[in-house]
């Protein structure tokens, strides 16, 4: 089982070129600095811009994970209620305050990403069963339909 | 592109036949009830084709083409009438929708006709399809298992097989496997894979060995033609647009007509095989059909590339004065070869448009003084603000707190950047830029862009005037809607569909038809990609704007196009191709990547029929209306005259929408075949 996390920072103006990454994903992290108010504010437009693109099938149960990092760093600026508020409000998202530099949460986070993930797989997986549009009687053939790569 | 004709009433049905050579001792075997034969004849193959050696061969046939082979039949195994399918005579030939024939009565050679073939048309009468059973690669199965496409392991396709409903196909299927072996692809539900073992090593002197260059051409399409066909059927026009779709269509129609299918092939790989590769068509879709062209791409050539410009060589390029009489013939050597690394201080400003090449010495001096009196103004600008005044000057604030996050992280590996002072100089300069170009401020790559500046001329104002004059050339990489990256994207693939439209139908089926795992190579002019010597050369050569103003395009494409196997044998997807990119940086061979773009360039400047939309994005000359159609063959361009390339011509425009591109070339084709 391997993971890959794409990391569509960058400036905002190279955003567009990484709506390409959007597709196929299985979970979104969404990463805002606790000391900054902007960076939180702007989660909302985050995410509608990845439900646009990616346009998952169920938009409303599609795993997200809200960040809040740089818990570090002494001026704070976003209360952790509100922001566990927002997760709340959008149909309970995890939320973990972390900091990258000090590599708090950082494990619990990933745990929790990694997991939610995994359902998202094989939730599509389940939904991709469609029956065979050629119906196979060769049964050597048959055999090897399920193979796993 | 219509593949399914429906089958008109006088419309002779074909026969599907299985041909033994005679030493085999499976004809019996594969006599089998499964078989839907028309006659089920079994045929010794050298009555048909001699020259075949030893197999097992699938034949379909018109039956009401000569057939030799019933009269020829020796009456070996003559089979049963049980044998015969209730379906059989459901089993049909499609005819080749795409025909590549010559429309003689309006001239248009070369065209494709979509209107049907007239069913009196007596050029039309296919050559029996004959597929060696032991070099079936793989089988598609389309359009609800009615349609079948055959891939041979030389990356040939039959013409789609049609099938009367899905049960005829199983039992097709259940045929072939019991001859060869096949498997379901996992990534590919419609299609059937040969399996490995049961593919013998090729060991024949069939007639098609014979023919020049056709092994390595086999090589070149070996696991390639499956996924092409598969995308020939998936998205037709894209498929034709890229070409490989279609090369065995061409193959088999050309043998249709002339019933001489191995001469055909041979000339068709005859005139390919400069390269060994499929024919480059581009379509141009008008109501009802489309009109398929051959584009030629000029003879590979290799070019060599020179020593480094040498001190004495820089001094001799100046007259007493100090003036440089020709730049251009100064760019041309820089071009082939670059400059020497302790001559870089001197040159670079000149091919910066920093210094101006028609000033004396004199001049120079004066011109430096002004230029070192702007940057500081430029300069006191920003370092004479209050802290109080910032506070309330967001626009720079900001753009302040980017390149203070940015210079800390650039190129500190180098022992230049390793300290503060440098990073101190390169955070002053960026600023400044800032203030000399507030509306596109500062953005992530211009300090990867400036480094290596400062490095070779170790001086803040000739850096800075440097580094004014390199993004004047890739300032449309920074700008705010990314217009000027995705036109790059957009050329790149241009590119690359009429050079390689084998690799570039793979990206494009690959959801990476928008080139954007490109994004940094051409962001930053692969300041990522090589080592610090490396990108000095990639950019001074790039900074002469020979041989047109878009060559890093042509770089881009040659390192691609060096990845082709990789990724398409690997079978890379689009993050692994995101990914084999990104792991490309610092292992990428410059000389040699050079060498190559500049050999395409001669190619795409040597070839014929290139389609305008491309010849503009390299600088080339659209030939006129009016001449069109009489461009020379390739190799015998007057390239000759241009033997150097020429300075570009400033930026071209991008502004050529799409549907003009093809209004024109449209005309273009029309002038060349009235």
């Amino acid at each position: 089982m391997s993971g890959q996390i794409w990391d569509t920072a960058g400036q905002e103006r190279f955003q567009s070129l990484g709506v390409a990454f959007y597709r196929g994903a299985d979970c979104c992290v969404l990463v805002y600095d606790v000391t900054s108010p902007n960076t939180f504010r702007s989660l909302d437009s985050w995410r509608d811009e990845f439900l646009i693109q990616a346009s998952p099938r169920d938009p409303d149960h599609f795993p997200f994970v809200v960040l809040g990092n740089k818990v570090d760093l002494d001026n704070r600026a976003v209360p952790t209620k509100r922001a566990q508020q927002w997760c709340h409000s959008k149909n309970e998202i995890p939320y973990f305050e972390t900091s990258a530099k000090e590599a708090i949460n950082v494990e619990q986070a990933f745990q929790t990403i990694a997991k939610n993930a995994l359902a998202q797989e094989s939730e599509v997986e389940l939904y991709n069963e469609f029956p065979d549009q050629i119906r196979l009687t060769g049964d050597s053939r048959n055999k090897q339909e399920a193979c796993g790569c | 592109m219509i593949h399914a004709m429906p089958l008109q009433s006088n419309c002779p049905q074909p026969v599907i036949k299985m041909l033994s050579s005679s030493s085999s001792p499976d004809i019996e075997e594969r006599d089998s009830p499964d078989m839907d034969e028309d006659s089920g004849q079994k045929q010794e193959t050298k009555d048909q084709a001699p020259d075949k050696g030893h197999g097992k061969y699938m034949q379909w046939q018109r039956s009401d083409s000569p057939s030799p082979e019933r009269s020829a039949n020796g009456g070996r195994g003559e089979p049963a009438g049980a044998a015969r399918s209730p379906d059989r005579s459901e089993w049909a030939l499609l005819e080749p929708a795409v025909g590549y024939h010559h429309s003689r009565d309006n001239g248009k050679e070369d065209s494709v006709s979509m209107s049907p073939p007239a069913a009196d048309s007596a050029e039309f009468r296919p050559r029996p399809i004959e597929v060696d059973l032991s070099e079936i690669r793989s089988l598609r199965v389309t359009e609800r298992g009615t349609l079948c496409v055959i891939i041979q392991s030389d990356g040939s396709t039959t013409s789609p097989l049609r099938f009367p409903s899905s049960a005829h196909m199983d039992s097709f299927l259940d045929m072939v496997n019991s001859v060869t072996p096949i498997v379901r692809s996992c990534k590919d539900k419609a299609l059937y894979l040969a399996e490995e073992q049961s593919r013998p090593a090729r060991a024949t002197q069939g007639t098609v060995d014979t023919l020049y260059g056709f092994a390595r051409f086999s090589e070149r399409l070996v696991g390639t033609g499956i996924k092409l066909v598969r995308d020939f059927h998936q998205d037709p026009r894209a498929a034709t647009l890229t070409g490989i779709g279609k090369v065995a269509e061409i193959v088999l129609n050309r043998g249709l007509e002339d019933h001489r299918p191995e001469e055909a092939i041979a000339d068709a790989l005859r005139q390919h095989s400069f390269e060994l590769e499929p024919p480059r068509l581009q379509s141009t879709q008008h109501e009802g059909f489309e009109v398929v062209t051959e584009i030629r791409l000029g003879e590979k050539r290799p070019v060599a590339r020179q020593k480094p410009l040498t001190q004495q060589e820089w001094d001799d390029a100046h007259d007493v004065e100090g003036r440089i009489p020709d730049p251009d013939a100064l760019r041309r050597r820089i071009f082939h070869g670059g400059v020497e690394p302790q001559l870089r201080a001197s040159v670079w400003p000149f091919l910066l448009d920093c210094e101006r090449p028609e000033l004396t010495t004199e001049e120079r001096r004066a011109a430096r003084d002004q230029r070192r009196d702007d940057y500081f103004r430029m300069k006191l600008q920003w370092a004479s603000m209050s802290e109080k005044q910032l506070t309330r000057f967001t626009g720079l604030r900001d753009r302040r707190a980017l390149v203070e996050k940015d210079v800390t992280r650039t190129d500190r590996g180098e022992a230049f950047f390793s300290g503060t002072s440098n990073i101190t100089l390169l955070h002053d300069i960026l600023v400044t830029y800032c203030m000399y170009n507030f509306d596109l401020g500062y953005v992530q790559g211009m300090s990867d862009l400036l480094s290596p500046i400062l490095f070779v001329v170790k001086d803040e104002v000739d850096a800075f005037w440097c580094f004014v004059g390199f993004m004047e050339r890739v300032c449309g990489n920074f700008e705010l809607t990314q217009k000027g990256m995705e036109q790059q994207f957009s050329d790149l693939h241009a590119l690359l569909q009429v050079y390689d439209p084998t690799f570039c139908s793979y990206l494009d089926r690959n959801e990476s038809s928008q080139m954007s795992f490109t994004f940094r190579w051409l962001l930053v002019w692969f300041k990522r990609e090589l080592d610090w010597p490396d990108i000095q050369r990639l950019w001074e050569v790039l900074w002469t704007g020979l041989p047109c103003s878009n060559f890093v395009l042509l770089v881009a494409l040659a390192v691609l196009v060096q990845q082709r196997s990789t990724i398409i044998e690997s079978e890379l997807g689009f993050s692994a191709i995101v990914k084999h990119i990104n792991d490309l940086s610092m292992h990428i061979d410059l000389e040699s990547s050079l060498k190559l773009a500049e050999t395409i360039y001669g190619q795409f400047r040597d070839g014929s029929r290139v389609p305008a939309p491309v010849l503009r994005i390299l600088d080339l000359p659209v030939p006129p209306e009016s001449d069109a159609g009489s461009s020379p063959p390739a190799g015998s361009v007057p390239a000759a005259a241009g033997a150097d390339p020429s300075p570009a011509g400033g930026q071209r425009s991008h502004d050529s929408s799409v549907s003009e591109d093809e209004r024109s070339y449209e005309i273009a084709l029309a002038s060349q075949y009235m």
